[in-house]
């Protein structure tokens, strides 16, 4: 048994912020949260620390492409097709890769790892824990959800190439295309086993949802579409252009994975990315969470990106509910993460201060019961 | 004559020893006419009053591409390598620069009032860079001859099938170039008439009227970098000095100083594999004289203060944090007569803040550049972030 002995733990259950108080934790689980200390046990002492949960990138390409290594390891885009939808990112997740350690020492207890961004269908992704010796150590959740690429980087790849598709129009058609078949494939008595189509069924059955990245209005919308033509959950990635309609992806309860914002370079589809248009979404309550895209930014700044938002206006719990509460709940975890209560898994994040202050640092995580990083 | 302009602060970091708690900064014909603790204000001065705010000198930034790659356009803006040939030290960043872009918008709304903008890396020898204030007042030109190492190059080239295609051809090109602008200075001795349009920008390097900017990030480029220079016996900046944390004992006795970052990026290419927050931290401790630089577009120009805000995490002191984004850089550029303190005499570059420039929730209140206010945050729509 562990007990946390926190000066201040910011729960993120609504507004409740708890003092002195003592977090049991066994078998990686939340067993109580007191104030009458209990009389046995490993005690870590964090009185004067600020206990948050910890966080969650639902969107990188760790493990797949390798840090440091140079180019040649880059092992997360298979472009060379584009419908790729039986890919499966843990097949390719190299467990050393170096961001596995920063996101550790970053707070970021999962994170999701994505195969590529070429194809339309580029695979099956999963979410990872930043613990683990091997990649089935380090698997939580697999599949998670299938990517899809209905953004400028995928058909402008197939363009160059001469390829079908290389048009919105194509992709819309491509994907429209490949869910029917996958209808008429369930329907079939006898068939031999097809692993596009059974990746694609466990969208058509809502097995899990699709994940889509996108850019602008147009793109959104057509999204939205596709979510009501074959009743599938949709999350969407990147879409810059969200804030133009955050009334309707609040209606069709569509949340959104935005960023990375530490990152300048826009191409003109991603001409409104800023973090000051997540303010709209705030504002209307769409469910939205950061992600860092590592490798575009690394994993571990995943906390720092999310000051920006508190500098655009966002209230600063709503800014740290983007990289834990909110990711927990658009990937289906907010049963075990995502806040500090008894029933999760203790994913703690010790900060030296008050949140987003000059002197607030990631000083400690506790992943699923076990200390992975510790500097107090 | 011009009527006094007058910021009642706050907290004033003039970089000029300790910070002044309340105090005057005057401004007179774009200049600063005079930083006071006391003074009585003409009526017919025009006053800021920043009480509760924090006044720091321009923030500087001698490392980007801004305007040279270009925000929210594809290849149509990008104009930031002249790719087609390892040498060519007669291209001019000030000639590709679109000073409309938003990236120059975003660096005023961020408190960075001077750039230092070079073309890119992919050429040894890649031209000629400038200084500017972000408003496009022009401070050098040419501020130093860009040149790089390592594996820009050397994937660049090796694509094209060409020379350099390793870090021995790298060196041998820059060698060769340079002996290539002795022969040239001989010969113009000898023949008045001698001119070659592409080694006469690299005559100022021999001349001591500019540096040689060199991108190297690995110790061995860092340390070529040297050895050519000294060879050569010319001045010149470490570009990056992204494992300049194993090498900054020789960094300070050889007095080379380091335009450090971008130090919170991923590391994406090899030669960035020991990139870490602590070499701020070595700097400091070692005595190397350094700026931190976002690289622009690479980080967004307000990730210099993220760049220093997590280098202090990891031991940089704050002290330091705010000359490496003010004063340091100005003397890197050798325009520290001009900018990067608030002293008397200086330009009136002038940023004011909501918190400190350490806390990341900082916002900047108004950006003053050369004594005009060009930026005041009034509502979200105003950030560019």
């Amino acid at each position: 048994m562990k007990i946390v002995k926190a000066g201040k733990i910011i729960t993120l259950k609504g507004n409740e912020i708890l003092e002195n108080k003592y977090i049991v934790v066994e078998d990686g689980i939340i067993q109580d949260i007191t104030t009458s200390k209990p009389s046995a046990g490993e005690f870590i002492h964090a009185e004067k620390l600020v206990v948050i949960p910890s966080f969650i990138d639902p969107a990188t390409q760790i493990g797949l492409a390798e840090e440091g290594a140079g180019f040649n390891y880059y092992d997360s885009d298979e472009a060379t097709s584009p419908s790729l939808p039986h890919l499966r990112s843990l097949d390719a997740f190299y467990p050393k890769d170096l961001g596995i350690k920063d996101a550790a020492k970053g707070g970021v207890s999962y994170f999701v790892s994505s195969p590529g961004d070429s194809a339309v269908f580029s695979g099956l992704e999963g979410i990872f824990a930043s613990k683990g010796n091997t990649a089935d150590d380090m698997v939580r959740v697999f599949p998670s959800a299938l990517k899809l690429n209905m953004n400028y980087s995928s058909r402008i790849r197939w363009r160059s190439e001469g390829k079908y598709p290389s048009t919105k129009m194509g992709i819309l058609a491509l994907i429209r295309e490949k869910f029917e078949k996958a209808k008429n494939y369930e329907k079939k008595k006898e068939k031999e086993k097809d692993l596009e189509m059974e990746a694609l069924l466990k969208v058509l059955r809502k097995e899990i949802p699709i994940k889509i990245s996108v850019n602008t209005r147009d793109e959104i919308e057509k999204a939205i579409e596709l979510k009501r033509e074959y009743d599938i959950n949709i999350i969407l990635q990147e879409a810059e252009d969200s804030f133009q309609v955050a009334d309707l992806l609040k209606k069709a309860e569509i949340p959104v994975i935005a960023g990375p914002y530490f990152i300048a370079g826009r191409l003109y589809h991603q001409r409104n990315h800023y973090a000051k248009n997540l303010y709209p979404l705030y504002e209307k309550g769409v469910i939205f969470a950061l992600t860092t895209l590592h490798p575009v930014v690394p994993v571990h700044l995943l906390y720092h990106q999310s000051a920006l938002l508190v500098k655009v206006g966002i209230p600063e719990l709503d800014a740290l509910r983007s990289i834990s509460t909110n990711p927990a709940k658009i990937l289906r975890l907010e049963r075990e993460a995502g806040t500090i209560e008894k029933g999760k898994k203790a994913n703690l994040v010790f900060l030296s201060e008050e949140p987003f202050t000059k002197e607030s640092d990631v000083v400690g995580h506790m992943l699923e019961g076990e200390m992975v990083w510790k500097n107090f | 004559m011009e009527k006094l302009l007058i910021i009642k602060g706050g907290k004033i970091f003039t970089m000029e020893g300790a910070p002044l708690e309340g105090g005057y900064v005057v401004i007179k014909n774009g200049k600063i006419e005079d930083v006071t603790p006391r003074m009585e204000v003409p009526k017919d001065a025009k006053v800021i009053d920043a009480a509760d705010s924090f006044i720091y000198p321009g923030f500087i930034d001698i490392h980007t591409h801004t305007g040279l790659w270009e925000e929210g356009v594809n290849i149509e803006g990008s104009d930031g390598n002249e790719a087609t040939d390892p040498v060519t030290p007669h291209v001019r960043a000030i000639d590709g620069i679109n000073f409309h872009d938003d990236g120059f918008k975003e660096a005023i709304s961020s408190g960075v009032t001077t750039v230092n903008i070079m073309p890119g890396s992919a050429n040894v020898i890649g031209g000629q860079g400038v200084a500017t204030k972000t408003t496009g007042e022009i401070l050098l030109n040419p501020s130093g001859i860009k040149m790089a190492l390592g594996e820009n190059p050397k994937r660049v080239y090796s694509s094209q099938k060409k020379l350099p295609s390793t870090r021995l051809g790298n060196a041998a090109i820059l060698r060769k170039t340079l002996i290539d602008t002795l022969n040239y200075i001989e010969k113009k001795k000898k023949d008045k008439k001698a001119f070659d349009f592409k080694l006469e920008p690299l005559v100022g390097l021999f001349e001591g009227k500019y540096p040689a900017r060199i991108h190297s990030h690995r110790e061995d480029d860092i340390l070529t970098a040297l050895r050519i220079m000294k060879e050569f016996g010319i001045k010149f900046v470490i570009e990056h000095s992204t494992e300049g944390h194993f090498i900054a004992e020789i960094l300070a006795k050889e007095q080379v100083p380091c335009a450090l970052g971008p130090t919170i990026t991923t590391r994406i290419k090899q030669e960035l594999k020991f990139r870490t927050p602590e070499t701020a931290r070595i700097y400091e401790e070692k005595g190397v004289l350094f700026a931190f630089t976002t690289d622009f577009p690479v980080l967004p120009h307000y990730g210099l203060f993220y760049s220093a805000q997590i280098a202090v995490r990891h031991g940089l002191s704050e002290e330091m944090a705010l000359k490496a984004l003010t004063i340091n850089g100005a003397k890197i550029l050798g325009l520290d007569h001009r900018i990067g303190s608030l002293k008397k005499g200086k330009d009136a570059d002038i940023v004011i803040t909501n918190k400190e420039v350490l806390d990341p929730r900082f916002l900047v209140k108004m950006t003053i550049i050369s004594g005009e206010i060009v930026y005041e945050h009034k509502s979200r729509e105003d950030l560019y972030i």
